[in-house]
């Protein structure tokens, strides 16, 4: 081939090599966007939230898309997302061989799979969420109101008058509740697109349970998290950039909305931007 | 002879001048007398060889201009990283102020624009340097224009990507005989092949360093990379052999500590054990072969990993155990003992060369 050959040949090819790239990222964009939304919702500052500190070398922005999971193990907390549902069965469903994975999952690195994921927004999984919340409030403020002077008994009643609120006011409502390997599938199951997102992640075996015989897995990460925010967006939102986590971290009420879409790469885009 | 390239004009430049060296202590010494007519002829022959070379290919006549050469290289390389570092830095700091179509303009349009800069640079021939800084910034902003885009349509990462920009950087490496957009070439090159090889071994291609073994297909593509014919660009052979032990030797070095970062399904101990055979065998098969084919490269890192599998080995067994001066004191003493060796390597290589001549 005379072309490897020459330097100009070489030239030429990175040329060609530079624009046909562009050129299936952006054909790759716009198909996502000319069909209908596969999901369509609109969320709020608690589910998309703004990032930690602005960085000063970058002023681009995207906001960050938050979820949760109701676990298996109540004990690590709803961020460690290791939901009751992404049991043995649900992984055996998922393609994962539990047989074989039992017995390595625990000392090697453990397999992870790329599958579909349903976010519910604001649905029974949040209102199971926020009845354990306060289920667990009464019970500490009876214990309060029986010894006001423990320090113990009183902290715990702080903590739990805390995450109430926090469940009310500022925490995400967005809860993985099932995982799949077929979109239409799912989405003949949950079939409203404005409550279930369907989403591209990772989930990843994590523990075995030896009592129950029950193997677990954890969702890993979203194929994308973080949503850029357009131009025409970005400054909608100039005046929430700053006291962001602070306010969330204290419990105050959402103060945007924002249209997310999922095109039919289920890559996400945001359609529009409101302050409440 | 005709020469074509810049490599080869500096290698019959730098033989020249051993020749005019040595004959010069030849004469000195009475072996040998030439001619007046005999001198002036190689003279004259050499002086107009040079003064072509100089005009064509830039080449370093003295051993002044060498080392001036080198600070020149040292310069572009460092103008090389710190105008790519000033590039990502000024594109994030604005990135927010443009709208969607200016954005993507500006990501298509930079690369290109420096694409073109290099080959006008290219056609200059004289500067060289200038052109593989070119070079070097256009592959930048063409990493950026791909990745930005990614962000700006929040598209999902893909390992395709790390294959685009390899082939740019390779494209661009053999077009200006670049060593350092070889090497980077090499380096997306392995971590997208590494991400196939653990795609293929049924993980997700993100999670592609969790298995070390993944690197072994891509060293052995890159060891046989290395021979195919590179005599007119400068050590790409060497490069690509120095990148194949290294990306064969740290994962055999990784393996032979934690075994259950193996595919293998076998005892832990069993694999650590394996692939400490395999990295002392290997490490001491290269040398060997380095010594004998007089690939310097291939000896190199064959010694430099031999030594750290030793002492690794070492650390593993006595660190605990040992008194510290104890441990120093072995340590010292088997690097006594490895410089023995290969003094009594180099002195047989010594009378190898001896007999032959004799």
């Amino acid at each position: 081939m005379k072309i490897f050959k020459s330097s100009w040949g070489l030239f030429v090819l990175a040329f060609i090599l530079l624009f046909c790239t562009n050129a299936v990222v952006l054909i790759g964009a716009y198909t996502n966007r000319a069909m209908e939304a596969t999901s369509q919702t609109v969320l709020t500052q608690r589910e998309l939230q703004l990032p930690y500190k602005n960085i000063r070398e970058n002023n681009g922005m995207s906001l960050r898309l938050v979820y949760r999971t109701l676990n298996a193990d109540t004990r690590k907390g709803s961020y460690h997302k290791i939901p009751a549902w992404l049991n043995t069965a649900k992984l055996n469903e998922l393609g994962f061989d539990t047989n074989r994975d039992l017995s390595t999952a625990r000392y090697k690195k453990p397999p992870t799979k790329e599958v579909f994921i349903v976010l519910e927004y604001d649905g029974e999984a949040y209102q199971k969420s926020l009845a354990l919340a306060k289920e667990n409030f009464v019970e500490k403020e009876v214990l309060f109101n029986a010894k006001k002077d423990d320090n113990k008994t009183k902290r715990e009643y702080e903590d739990a008058r805390g995450r109430l609120n926090r469940e009310q006011m500022s925490e995400s409502r967005l809860f993985a509740i099932d995982a799949g390997l077929e979109y239409e599938k799912l989405r003949q199951k949950y079939s409203d697109k404005s409550t279930y997102m369907i989403v591209k992640g990772l989930v990843r075996l994590v523990y075995q349970d030896k009592i129950e015989k029950e193997q677990y897995a954890s969702i890993q990460q979203l194929n994308i998290e973080n949503i850029y925010l357009p131009y025409k967006f970005k400054y909608v939102l100039k005046d929430i950039t700053t006291d962001n986590s602070l306010n969330n971290r204290l419990g105050s009420a959402p103060k945007y909305e924002v249209e997310i879409k999922y095109g039919i790469r289920y890559e996400p885009w945001i359609s529009s931007v409101e302050i409440i | 002879m005709e020469i074509e390239s810049g490599i080869t004009a500096q290698q019959r430049t730098d033989q020249i001048k051993s020749f005019q060296a040595e004959l010069q202590i030849l004469k000195d010494e009475n072996i040998i007398s030439l001619l007046q007519e005999q001198n002036k002829a190689i003279a004259k022959y050499h002086q107009e060889l040079l003064a072509n070379y100089s005009l064509k290919f830039d080449v370093d006549t003295s051993k002044n201009e060498k080392q001036l050469s080198l600070g020149m290289k040292i310069a572009s390389f460092l103008a090389a990283l710190a105008l790519a570092f000033s590039i990502f830095l000024l594109f994030f700091q604005f990135w927010g102020d443009y709208t969607q179509n200016t954005q993507i303009a500006i990501l298509i349009l930079a690369p290109s624009i420096l694409l073109g800069v290099t080959i006008y640079l290219r056609k200059q021939q004289k500067g060289d340097y200038y052109t593989k800084i070119s070079a070097l910034l256009a592959f930048v902003t063409f990493v950026l224009n791909i990745s930005m885009l990614g962000q700006i349509f929040n598209i999902a990462p893909s390992p395709n990507a790390l294959l685009v920009w390899s082939l740019f950087a390779f494209l661009l490496a053999y077009a200006l005989n670049a060593r350092l957009l070889l090497g980077v070439g090499i380096i997306f090159f392995s971590f997208f092949l590494s991400a196939k090889v653990g795609v293929w071994g049924g993980g997700y291609w993100i999670n592609f360093s969790e298995h070390p073994e993944n690197f072994f297909p891509v060293a052995a593509i890159l060891f046989l990379l290395s021979f195919v014919n590179h005599s007119k660009l400068s050590s790409f052979d060497i490069v690509y052999r120095y990148f194949s032990m290294l990306l064969f030797f740290l994962p055999v070095l990784i393996l032979s500590n934690n075994g259950l970062l193996s595919y293998a399904e076998m005892d832990r101990q069993f694999i650590q054990g394996f692939y400490q055979i395999v990295g002392f065998s290997v490490s001491a098969f290269a040398i060997y072969i380095g010594i004998n084919k007089g690939l310097s490269e291939l000896t190199n890192m064959g010694n430099v990993f031999f030594v750290i599998f030793l002492y690794t080995k070492f650390f593993n067994w006595w660190w605990d155990l040992m008194p510290k001066y104890i441990f120093f004191l072995i340590i010292g003493l088997s690097a006594v003992f490895i410089l023995m060796i290969l003094k009594r390597f180099k002195s047989k290589l010594l009378k190898n060369t001896h007999w032959g001549l004799s």
